[in-house]
């Protein structure tokens, strides 16, 4: 890893106007919020309107530069207003905020299963799970039963959920030790496919053209909103971090000192996780960038579409479709430019981890 | 080699089952809900009315939304063993809520009778319109319990059967299950997923619910748009993206390759839609000045009647000016990132280095060692992009008003014509999968050293 | 390596600049071109009646009567005169009304044989028949009983109608007739008599010709392929979601006749499906389109006051028969309280929904009849925008915030309810602002009102078909025609398949809906509407927001007026300005 200093200049600047939008995100509800006229508050916001805050003396899109019937400078709307006479300001921030969530928690929730996973597959290959036919049988019985009680006891009732969960991971242990003591008896056993198993999974992915089925996903949801959109957004990404670690993971293991880790007898869990995780963290970050900048352009785009996100929740596609047929410039200008800028920070990062 | 293709091949048919069930178990999941209504909305009846129940009933049998979803289901003992089968939704609905709380499926059906007959010999002028409503509408068990108190001190008439809904409902209080226990239920062919997998390998996909075309045919006519915007834009993104890789893999850190990296950066990032609106809003007339004025109007088709499809397509040739634009803009930057890393890497690489100690003009050892080695992974590279292309085709042909499939689904979503939705979901990703193995089989070929293990 | 980089970026630009538009003028002269929101589906106006259908289908099809479209009065199209009403007193339909109609001598089908009373009566079986997918009509002819054709001049016939039915001229008359010849080749119906009609459909179900015939008039074939009507013109052209072409009929027989939607005007009618109205525009100044209807009100407001296009075009308004309202449940917990829903519409500020959603082009209206009508009750004030008014009606409704949590309460039947509201939107654009807009009023008051969005279709078939709502903003389409159907106000409709999906119960209202039912005086019959408006307008079942205008966008280039009825201009009416044929 380079040290701070080592960093060219260009990409020392994106980082901090990412961080910069991060912190913007976060701190979206103290910077945007309602202010009446008359409060005489004294920590006022930075913009004394919410998203949703309707100004119904500056109604069908007043632009930045047009006049403004406000209260006084502060009420200004710098950005402008919507239709509904909504600050363009306000939106945008709050509009940004939904992005990151969207892009935060969609790629985390690719990325811990994801990461996982291609660890599993590419340390251990094809050849690192092996059952005993007995286990086998024992285990699939188990396992359809298991879900059978998780789909079908009232899981409102949670001393049902913790039950079922203690009672299954006993199980899974009691099956795994009989596993091992039979399988030191006899050799009469097969490899479970994992390796494979995840390289059908990416194929498949890789098969999906992602607009198609995430519009084919989100029917599934009869309620739009950021939760479905993240985990269908998370759904279709997993499988790239999955790839990649993978992949990396099979180069390292080659290196000797993975291979002296295991001739000195170290756990399985302790070798990927003190030896090989470390080294997979760039390209880890490679594909995070690329995963949260390819979830905000898919979230606007949906939203410019009319699908995905509820229209409580303002989100940056939902402004520029709300400014896009009639010409107001400033609702179209400004969240493009939010956009862009996310994304191509986040690419340059990308870009840059990827060359070093 | 010929290992290798034979192992892609019968991959091909887990992956063909896997796409069909992913796209059939999300048709079922928005089925259950309207298609019987929407056939019926489609056939001139208004499903809020007496006839509309009865066509109801005919158009959830003619769907085969009756049959049960799979060959099998493993379900608790006092479970409907098939829920599909009760056509009235109110009914079916009632008895999944009711059996998930644990009462026994043939009380719940008997409840339901009992309530049938109720309404049937009750009415308005009867009782008043209050316990009319909530008998009409109930649906916990709350609710049940609420009328059978309230039906007790009516009129006399109805009193038997008041006296019977009242034991039922006791009935199944006491026969209440505590323990859920799992059954198997075998259900045989006679499934959803058997017919409606067989129908569609069978490129019979039914009818659209929108204008009663066959869905075959209506993908069809859309696709060759989708297929023309794709080849279109395959072309120019390799024309422009492979002279300006192979220039700046060849000058990596020189001004060009900086800038010209950057700008393709710079087109990355603008969204798509973003690009196209703005193109159309200030580019399309001369509204904001005259030299603004540099593309034709998109999104207007001029046909004459009895022309042939090329010949339509020689006269509309400038509409795809502006949509191959801004699908070009975008996928230039991956492609010409791919060669450019490329170039660096072969000129790396000690072959070049010899060919050039060995007197070899510059402009020699590219065209005969590097190019080559550039553009043959290039193939699996273009290949892989199809599928992204796809979706980026999507969102330019709804704003280019492109008759393509992207629109296509787009539309058939909103008007919920579900059939039309799934087989695209179907249809689209099995010829993706399709293009993936020919790609991967034609780079066999190429390069007869790959290996399963790759 | 002597490749210079600008070589590369001269071919950029060199295929940049060639893309200059080549604005071919590919149009000979006079053709029409108009733009449709989307595809039409099924151009087969028995079985699609679809208002999209038929912006296409008025000028193909003809009824034997129709509504004129500048004085609305229901005028002969394809007959000589109005028919009179007579009373049949003796024989099997003694009681009965029958209507003797003649088909004007000139009209014929576009193979050269004329049109008569056979071609009527096979019209009025294809509906009737219960095979085939007609029953948006056939809920309204099925009270014709017989057509009676005339041996010796078949394009004489009587009209047997139902002695109940109110609106018989309108039934009878206004249905698009289909030559018999062209959609029913194999004569399936004409052996069928409309006493065969009245059996059961499982003994018409046993007859192979009908259902053969059944199946293709439903099918593909008969909406979008092949397709002949008696209009002025004829279709020749449809590619699917791009355009539907119209061309004018030669020695078309309708020359004579004096009703609008017979004239035959440009040569070609061009119709273009684009649904982006961005694009639509565009293509409007660049003089690709000529008329463009339901142009979104900022879009209308825009080009009207923009200097550079505005002369161009004519700006038309008519106004729409349909009404925009909020349906509310009331039988919900909160809503059954005829003050809260009084306190609701209070909270409406439709002025203001009107200047921005319509800007200003819109009617506010005070209950379910249209302001239009002339059953209309002109007494009745819109109700103000008022949130004190609310909230004193609330508070009045024993509605008052005991938690302090900034929203009220209230004890009802001994559980504290919360005054919280859940409004269902579809996707359509004008109920997510009113959504919008009465949420951020509501919070003033102390309501909490939630935002759910879902699929119109499904908000129908799960929420208002089970009554799971409490508010739902919908469109309520009217006809033209004078009594309005107020069905959906009977309390005894009020079932999973009634048309009550408001669960409103009031008996006043309900006998007087029983009233209506018995034949009246028109006098006797005004009264009781406008009483019914009166009733309705202070139990506000639903909140009335306000009725809407068409507008529409005409290319100078062609002189044509506006009217009251869908889709509210005729293009067939429409003529080349005399500008234009100066030019020429």
């Amino acid at each position: 890893m380079n040290s701070w200093t080592k960093i060219p200049l260009d990409v020392k600047l994106a980082m901090i106007i990412l961080l910069g939008i991060f912190i913007l995100s976060i701190l979206a509800p103290l910077l945007a919020y309602e202010v009446r006229q008359d409060s005489n508050a004294i920590i006022v916001p930075l913009i004394p309107y919410g998203p949703n805050t309707i100004d119904v003396k500056n109604q069908n899109y007043v632009g930045p530069f047009e006049y403004q019937l406000v209260y006084s400078g502060y009420f200004r709307h710098w950005l402008g207003t919507d239709k509904l006479g909504r600050d363009i300001a306000a939106q945008l921030i709050h509009g940004t905020q939904t992005s990151m969530i969207i892009g935060f928690l969609s790629v985390l929730l690719a990325l811990i299963p994801g990461v996982l996973i291609g660890l599993i597959a590419g340390f251990k290959g094809d050849k690192g799970f092996m059952f005993h036919w007995v286990t086998a049988i024992l285990t699939f019985i188990f396992s359809c039963t298991f879900l059978f009680y998780l789909l079908y006891l009232p899981v409102d009732v949670w001393v049902h959920l913790v039950l079922i969960i203690a009672y299954s991971s006993a199980m899974y242990f009691i099956i795994g030790q009989l596993n091992t003591y039979l399988l030191n008896r006899s050799y009469v056993g097969f490899h479970f496919p994992f390796d494979s198993i995840l390289m059908r999974m990416v194929e498949l992915r890789k098969s999906l053209p992602a607009m198609f089925i995430l519009l084919g996903l989100l029917t599934f949801f009869s309620h739009s909103g950021i939760i479905s959109l993240t985990f269908t957004i998370a759904l279709l990404s997993w499988t790239e971090f999955a790839r990649f670690t993978r992949g990396e993971v099979i180069n390292i293991k080659k290196e000797s000192y993975i291979i002296s880790a295991k001739t000195l007898g170290f756990s399985d869990i302790r070798i990927m996780m003190r030896h090989i995780f470390p080294n997979i963290i760039p390209t880890i970050a490679v594909v995070t960038c690329f995963a949260f900048s390819g979830a905000i352009l898919l979230e606007s785009s949906l939203s410019f579409l009319g699908i995905g996100v509820p229209i409580e929740s303002v989100s940056l596609g939902m402004i520029l479709a709300g400014g896009r047929d009639l010409q107001a410039w400033w609702m179209v200008v400004f969240p493009g430019i939010m956009i862009f800028i996310i994304i191509f920070c986040l690419n340059h990062i990308a870009s840059y981890l990827q060359e070093s | 080699m010929w290992r290798y293709i034979g192992y892609r091949v019968v991959l091909f048919i887990p992956t063909t089952i896997a796409i069909l069930l992913i796209a059939f178990l999300l048709s079922r999941q928005t089925f259950d809900v309207d298609t019987a209504e929407s056939w019926l909305i489609y056939d001139g009846i208004d499903p809020n009315s007496v006839e509309g129940n009865k066509a109801y009933e005919r158009e959830y049998k003619l769907q085969n939304l009756n049959l049960p979803l799979f060959y099998f289901s493993i379900i608790p003992a006092h479970y409907h063993p098939n829920l599909n089968s009760i056509i009235d939704r109110q009914d079916r609905k009632i008895l999944s809520s009711l059996q998930s709380e644990g009462y026994r499926c043939e009380d719940v059906l008997t409840l339901l009778e009992v309530r049938k007959n109720l309404l049937s010999t009750l009415n308005y002028r009867i009782i008043p319109d209050s316990i009319l409503q909530a008998l009409n509408f109930a649906e916990s068990i709350h609710d049940f319990q609420a009328i059978s108190s309230m039906l007790n001190y009516e009129s006399e008439q109805a009193q038997t059967l008041n006296g019977k809904f009242h034991k039922t409902i006791q009935k199944m209080e006491e026969r209440k299950v505590h323990f859920i226990s799992p059954s198997f239920v075998w259900h045989g062919i006679k499934n959803q997923w058997h017919l409606w997998s067989i129908n569609m390998l069978n490129g019979n996909m039914g009818k659209s619910i929108k204008d009663g075309r066959k869905v075959s045919q209506k993908i069809w006519n859309a696709m060759r748009w989708t297929l023309i915007l794709l080849g279109l834009n395959l072309i120019f993104t390799l024309i422009i993206s492979i002279p300006f890789g192979i220039w700046s893999g060849l000058k990596t850190g020189s001004w060009f390759d900086r800038l010209t990296q950057s700008f393709w950066m710079m087109l990355y990032a603008t969204p798509v839609f973003w690009l196209a609106s703005m193109l159309i809003m200030y580019f399309t007339s001369d509204r904001y000045g005259t030299w603004m004025d540099i593309f034709p109007v998109p999104g207007l088709w001029h046909t004459e009647p009895n022309q042939t499809f090329w010949s339509f397509l020689k006269v509309n040739s400038h509409q795809f000016i502006l949509p191959v634009i801004c699908l070009v803009a975008n996928d230039i930057a991956f492609l010409s990132r791919v060669v450019r890393n490329n170039v660096r890497e072969n000129l790396n690489k000690r072959y070049t280095k010899v060919a050039a100690a060995k007197g070899l003009s510059q402009t020699l050892v590219l065209v005969k060692h590097v190019i080559p080695n550039v553009l043959i992974p290039l193939v699996t590279i273009v290949v892989a992009a199809i599928p992204a292309g796809l979706s980026g085709g999507l969102i330019i042909e709804v704003l280019f008003n492109i008759p393509g499939v992207g629109r296509l689904m787009y539309e058939s979503i909103q008007t919920q014509d579900w059939n039309v939705v799934f087989s695209i979901l179907a249809i689209i990703s099995l010829a993706v999968t399709l293009f993936l193995l020919v790609g991967d089989v034609l780079y066999a070929f190429v390069n007869p050293k790959v290996s399963i293990d790759e | 390596m002597r490749v210079k980089p600008w070589i590369f970026i001269g071919i950029l630009g060199f295929l940049l600049l060639s893309c200059k538009s080549d604005k071919t003028n590919l149009d000979p002269q006079n053709v029409l071109d108009i733009r449709l929101k989307n595809d039409p589906e099924r151009i087969n106006p028995l079985i699609f009646p679809n208002p999209m259908a038929r912006e296409v289908y008025q000028y193909i099809f003809l009824p034997l009567a129709d509504y004129d479209p500048n004085t609305l009065v229901f005028t002969p199209v394809m007959i000589v005169e109005m028919p009179e009403k007579i009373r049949i007193d003796t024989g099997h339909y003694a009681g009965h009304t029958a209507l003797n109609v003649e088909i004007l001598k000139e009209a014929k089908w576009d193979d050269g044989s004329p049109i008569t009373g056979h071609d009527y009566a096979f019209t009025i079986k294809a509906i009737n028949l219960p095979l085939t997918n007609a029953k948006n009509y056939r809920q309204f002819t099925h009270s014709i009983l017989d057509v009676q054709v005339d041996r010796s001049n078949p394009k004489k016939f009587t009209i047997i109608v139902h002695k109940d039915e109110t609106q018989f001229l309108e039934v009878a008359l206004n249905v698009e007739v289909y030559p018999s010849g062209y959609y029913d080749k194999n004569s399936a119906l004409s052996t069928l008599s409309f006493a065969d009609l009245e059996q059961d459909d499982s003994i018409l179900k046993q007859n192979d010709r009908l259902i053969a015939f059944a199946e293709t008039f439903n099918s593909a074939i008969f909406s979008r392929d092949s397709i002949s009507g008696s209009g002025p013109y004829k279709l020749t052209s449809w590619s699917a979601n791009q355009n539907i072409t119209l061309h004018k009929k030669e020695n078309f027989w309708g020359s004579n006749v004096n009703h609008a939607s017979v004239i035959q005007g440009p040569d070609i009618l061009r119709f273009h499906i684009i649904p982006d109205e961005l694009l639509a525009i565009t293509q409007l100044k660049a003089g690709n389109i000529d008329v463009i209807n339901e142009v979104s009100a900022d879009n209308f407001i825009a080009l009207k006051n923009d200097s550079k296009y505005a002369d161009n075009y004519s700006f038309l308004t008519p106004s729409l028969i349909k009404q925009y309202v909020i349906n509310l449940n009331n039988n919900d917990v909160i809503l059954q309280d005829v003050l809260v829903r009084k306190a609701m519409s209070h909270m409406i500020d439709v002025d203001n929904i009107i200047e921005v959603m319509e800007r200003g082009m819109g009617r506010r209206s005070t209950g379910y009849i249209h302001p239009e009508k002339e059953t209309y009750d002109k007494a009745l004030k819109p109700v103000a925008f008022d949130l004190d008014k609310s909230s004193s009606l609330l508070k009045q409704a024993g509605w008052t915030d005991i938690d302090n949590d900034g929203f009220l309460d209230k004890k009802i039947k001994g559980k504290s309810v919360r005054f919280e509201l859940e409004i269902l939107i579809s996707g359509h654009e004008l109920g997510k602002k009113i959504a919008l807009m009465l949420q951020e009023n509501a919070k003033k008051v102390g309501c909490k009102i939630n935002i759910s969005e879902k699929e119109f279709k499904m908000i129908k078939a799960e929420n208002l078909k089970t009554r799971q709502y409490q508010m739902v903003p919908a469109v309520v389409s009217q006809d033209i025609i004078r009594w309005d159907d107020l069905s959906k106000f009977y309390g005894p409709n009020d079932t999973p398949t009634g048309v009550n999906d408001i669960s409103y119960h009031n008996p006043v209202v309900d006998s007087i809906l029983i009233a209506l039912e018995s034949p009246l005086q028109d006098s006797q019959r005004l009264q009781l509407y406008k009483r019914f408006q009166q009733i309705t307008y202070e139990d506000v079942p639903m909140i009335y927001l306000y009725s809407p205008v068409e507008r529409i966008i005409v290319s100078k280039i062609w002189d044509g007026s506006a009217t009251l009825k869908r889709p509210g201009y005729l293009a067939n009416t429409f003529t080349l300005s005399h500008l234009e044929l100066s030019k020429q």
